[in-house]
């Protein structure tokens, strides 16, 4: 079991929980889908997961040891986080921005080897994004710096992987091929969760869905039955409807419309 | 998988295909040579034969054949001063690399975190009670150090010790030794030890002797030392905070180690010539431009650029005029320009 997350708290400083009760296990291999409306504290939770925030109370056991008893070594080789916006300041080439997933296993004074170029290059093949290995990070498209904050993950070589938002800066048909690649992810045994606003992405995933609703609790199960309208029209306040698209063969999530004027 | 799109054909890549020993190779030769000719350089000027006969002759311990005057300015006036103005263009451009990358800002120079003004703020207490010249570079130092100290602890005691709470800090301390100066050159006698407070802020490298220069080598051994072995680190470090740790960056002993040393440099450098402004600013772009930006690269070209740089500039300061002329005067002068270029160049890249 990669993640067992047993009743996680979290509230800021002064402020009331934002997170009650959070508890899901993650399989090697599964994919977890958090949705919840803005505000609700997904990305709290998420920061949670990552070990970017430590919760009030409650306990992560990340591959059966307690992530706050772990180094940021130990837990950068289980978790490759990818956040949704990375700012670059200075023009490193794709290759070496990549090659900083190496950090966890580069020694104090040292640099990466040969080995870990090679590591971080398969990671680029693996993105189909090897070519742009010389170019400088700052010059790449929006959706190619995406596949490199990917590959910088998986160069971590670790055993989840961590998707903020994956789709959020990126047009209709390549949030398509990000869940096609979270796929491909789950398909290699990495454990993956990702938060997402649209429905339709833990639908078109399956494995767990996760609803995060507006007292801080989190609804988990298989997508299938976590993702209906009783559950997600009151979680968005939405007259939203789960209609089945013969053409398709498959369900999608669509609104109800626009309110008449 | 097929997923990203096919991006525009490579185009030149500014990081360079040269590898970086070529680049070390041939910055090296060229600061031999700087140092050759600078030597030769001055109100008394020699040719390069010369100079190379007595120096090769000296080492190989020939008896003399020159006069003992040519020999004592070759080893006591002007070697002493290259030295000094390599090491302390060295570490004033390897410093600035450095914070650049830490505080993930292009546009930040070593004297960030008040190391340059804790240094002043010595000095310039050193001079105001008549202390002798050793004193008062001791002080410097260690002022320069305590100030680097006082803006490490202010965030340690608010309980946020991330980046901006340093650099605000930095600003704290600063300031505060601005207003100490303030003070001492208030109280200080306009006819002497103004003066040379004056001089002081503005660097000179005329009084520099073995012995200043013996007396600061091992802080600034290992300064380099550990910022050219930590170089990959500190650009994972300019990931920023929070992407340098799920990475699995300890962040802040790095950091913390990486701000220590690049003080020690400069602390040393100030206390050897007094402050010198720009150049830790402008030669580690220009290092940037040349090799690109991968620290394993820039890092080190950025030392000898800064060597070359200084002494180039120590060598005009000493010859322009009857006169020295402050090492700032003339840094600033060539700084200015060359940066409005290096900017006009990246104007679209910095935003």
């Amino acid at each position: 079991m990669i993640y067992d997350v047993r009743k996680l708290q979290f509230a800021y400083p002064g402020g009331k929980n934002i997170i009650n009760d959070a508890s899901f296990t993650l399989d090697e291999g599964e994919i977890l889908n958090i949705l919840g409306p803005n505000g609700a504290g997904k990305s709290t939770l998420f920061n949670c997961l990552a070990n970017i925030r430590r919760p009030g109370s409650g306990q992560i056991l990340l591959n059966g040891k307690p992530m706050e008893k772990m180094s940021v070594k130990e837990v950068a080789k289980v978790i490759g986080y990818v956040q949704q916006t990375h700012v670059a300041v200075f023009d490193y080439t794709v290759i070496y921005f990549v090659m900083m997933g190496r950090a966890a296993s580069v020694g104090m004074f040292s640099k990466p080897k040969e080995e870990d170029r090679r590591i971080a290059m398969d990671a680029l093949k693996t993105l189909g994004i090897d070519h742009l290995a010389e170019r400088p990070y700052t010059a790449i498209s929006g959706g190619e710096r995406q596949m490199a904050l990917i590959a910088r993950a998986l160069t971590q070589q670790p055993r989840a992987i961590l998707l903020d938002e994956p789709t959020s800066h990126l047009d209709f048909g390549r949030s398509t091929l990000i869940l096609e690649l979270v796929r491909e992810l789950k398909s290699r045994g990495y454990s993956v969760i990702m938060t997402t606003h649209d429905p339709n992405h833990a639908m078109l995933l399956g494995g767990k869905a996760a609803l995060l609703d507006r007292q801080g609790i989190l609804h988990v199960g298989p997508a299938e039955e976590v993702v209906t309208e009783e559950n997600l029209r009151p979680l968005y306040r939405s007259e939203l409807h789960i209609v089945d698209i013969p053409q398709l063969g498959r369900k999608a999530c669509l609104s109800a419309g626009l309110k008449a004027i | 998988m097929r997923l990203a799109e096919q991006s525009l054909p490579a185009g030149s890549t500014r990081a360079g295909r040269t590898p970086i020993s070529a680049w070390i190779a041939g910055l090296t030769a060229a600061l031999i040579l700087i140092v050759l000719v600078c030597l030769c350089l001055g109100q008394y000027s020699m040719s390069v034969g010369e100079t190379l006969h007595i120096m090769t002759a000296k080492a190989a311990g020939a008896e003399p054949d020159w006069k003992p005057m040519k020999e004592n300015i070759i080893f006591f006036l002007r070697l002493p001063r290259i030295i000094s103005a390599g090491l302390v263009g060295a570490s004033l451009a390897l410093s600035g690399s450095v914070y650049q990358g830490i505080f993930r800002n292009p546009l930040v120079s070593p004297d960030l975190l008040g190391v340059s003004s804790g240094a002043c703020v010595g000095a310039a207490l050193s001079i105001l009670l008549n202390w002798d010249p050793v004193t008062t570079q001791f002080m410097a130092f260690g002022c320069g150090l305590l100030a680097v100290g006082l803006t490490l602890t202010i965030p340690r005691l608010l309980g946020s010790t991330s980046n901006i709470m340093l650099v605000l800090s930095g600003v704290i301390v600063s300031g505060l030794m601005g207003s100490f100066l303030g003070m001492i050159k208030y109280v200080a006698d306009p006819k002497s030890q103004l003066q040379a407070i004056t001089f002081w802020q503005m660097g000179s490298f005329a009084s520099v002797r073995y012995p200043d220069i013996l007396s600061v080598l091992l802080p600034m051994v290992i300064g380099f030392v550990v910022l050219l072995a930590l170089s990959w680190w500190i650009d994972v470090l300019s990931m920023g905070e929070t992407e340098a740790k799920l990475l699995g960056a300890n962040f802040k002993p790095i950091r913390n180690a990486a701000v220590i040393c690049a003080s020690l440099l400069t602390a040393s450098s100030v206390c050897m010539c007094g402050t010198i402004s720009w150049v830790g600013l402008v030669i580690p772009h220009f290092a940037r431009m040349l090799v690109g930006s991968h620290g394993t690269r820039y890092m080190p070209v950025s030392c000898l650029l800064g060597a070359c740089f200084m002494i180039i500039v120590d060598t005009t300061a000493r010859n322009i005029s009857g006169m020295e002329v402050p090492i700032s005067i003339l840094t600033s002068l060539i700084g200015a320009p060359f940066y409005i270029a290096l900017m006009r160049r990246r104007r679209g890249e910095l935003q």
